[in-house]
């Protein structure tokens, strides 16, 4: 009885919180790149949850399977991939801009750029 | 079923835990690994399957490649890995907000509607749901236009990559700024000259470099 959806939405919402502490309290770039696709898979856990849970039939909470709704869960699949594959989209040009910094300050550590502030 | 699931939470979290905590990246990447499959497991109990395998081809088999080939490319000394030494009120401030954020979508996800929903045993999802062949079908029927606009992101992406990876166009030192100023001086000489002036131009040019000595 644990797989539901309260507990999937509770793993992903501890993945994400893990992800913003990773962001803001780290000074290496690569490890806060990281923890950003760690939210991006927290967020990802709670779509196939909702997915998941729409598209069974029957009991509260969920519609009845078959027509418009049954495409509604499935659609949350398909978001899933949409997001991963912008996910690895952020990374490409994550890890180049770090390579690009790199050669500026041959650091990547982000006090080291603090002159890119606003 | 449930026992997996808990084991692969577990995993998640312990992985992720580690992954933000490591000072060496390279510790981190490692742990990022397990983390991923961990999530790749929640994936197949929740029946999407196909979503599973893309998890591990895609962020085990790509991402975290880049990430490693990353690292190693900057080569880390335990030099620079010593100014990872974070002020303990940003290390504060950022646990405090992280709690917070915690319990607010703690207090969303199980305080309201969400928190009833009976376990999915209990509501079986349709035969094939999360199936490549389930996957495929609403794919090609229903979000067409959305899958054709992922390549059209990936293509903006690999353009900014090679952009970004140009030396001479964003990180070329004092030179490329000063190339970049006579570039642009040549352009107003130019304009302020008008069409018929190619001569004037030419020594707006020329002149440009003294001026830069």
């Amino acid at each position: 009885m644990l797989i539901s959806l309260p507990s999937v939405l509770l793993l992903s919402a501890v993945l994400f919180a893990i992800g913003t502490w990773g962001v803001l309290a780290r000074h290496n770039l690569i490890v806060v790149l990281m923890a950003v696709e760690l939210q991006l898979n927290a967020v990802n856990v709670a779509l196939a949850g909702f997915s998941r849970h729409f598209a069974g039939g029957g009991a509260a909470g969920g519609l009845e399977g078959g027509g418009p709704t049954l495409l509604l869960a499935s659609g949350g699949q398909v978001l899933v991939l949409v997001s991963m594959a912008v996910a690895a989209c952020e990374v490409a040009v994550g890890l180049a801009i770090l390579i690009a910094l790199f050669r500026w300050r041959q650091s990547v550590m982000s006090p080291d750029m603090a002159e890119l502030r606003g | 079923m449930d026992v997996l699931f808990l084991v692969a939470a577990a995993s998640a979290v312990f992985c992720s835990l580690m992954v933000v905590s490591r000072r060496n990246p390279i510790y981190s990447a490692a742990w990022m690994m397990g983390a991923l499959a961990s999530v790749a497991v929640v994936f197949a109990l929740l029946q999407a399957t196909f979503l599973a395998v893309i998890q591990v081809l895609l962020y085990a088999g790509a991402i975290m490649v880049l990430f490693l080939f990353v690292i190693m490319l900057l080569n880390p000394t335990p030099a620079d890995l010593a100014r990872e030494d974070v002020p303990a009120g940003q290390r504060v401030l950022a646990t405090a907000l992280a709690a917070v954020l915690l319990g607010v979508l703690g207090w969303v996800f199980l305080g309201g509607e969400p928190a009833a929903a009976p376990p999915f045993a209990d509501r079986p999802a349709p035969v094939g749901f999360g199936d490549t062949a389930y996957f495929g079908s609403t794919i090609y029927d229903e979000y067409l236009v959305a899958f054709e606009l992922i390549s059209l992101v990936i293509l903006a992406a690999i353009a900014a990559v090679v952009l970004v990876g140009k030396r001479r166009l964003l990180i070329g030192g004092i030179e490329a700024r000063a190339e970049r100023e006579r570039q642009l001086a040549q352009a107003r000489a130019r304009a302020a000259s008008g069409p018929e002036g190619r001569g004037a131009e030419r020594t707006a040019a020329e002149e440009e470099p003294v001026h830069a000595h």
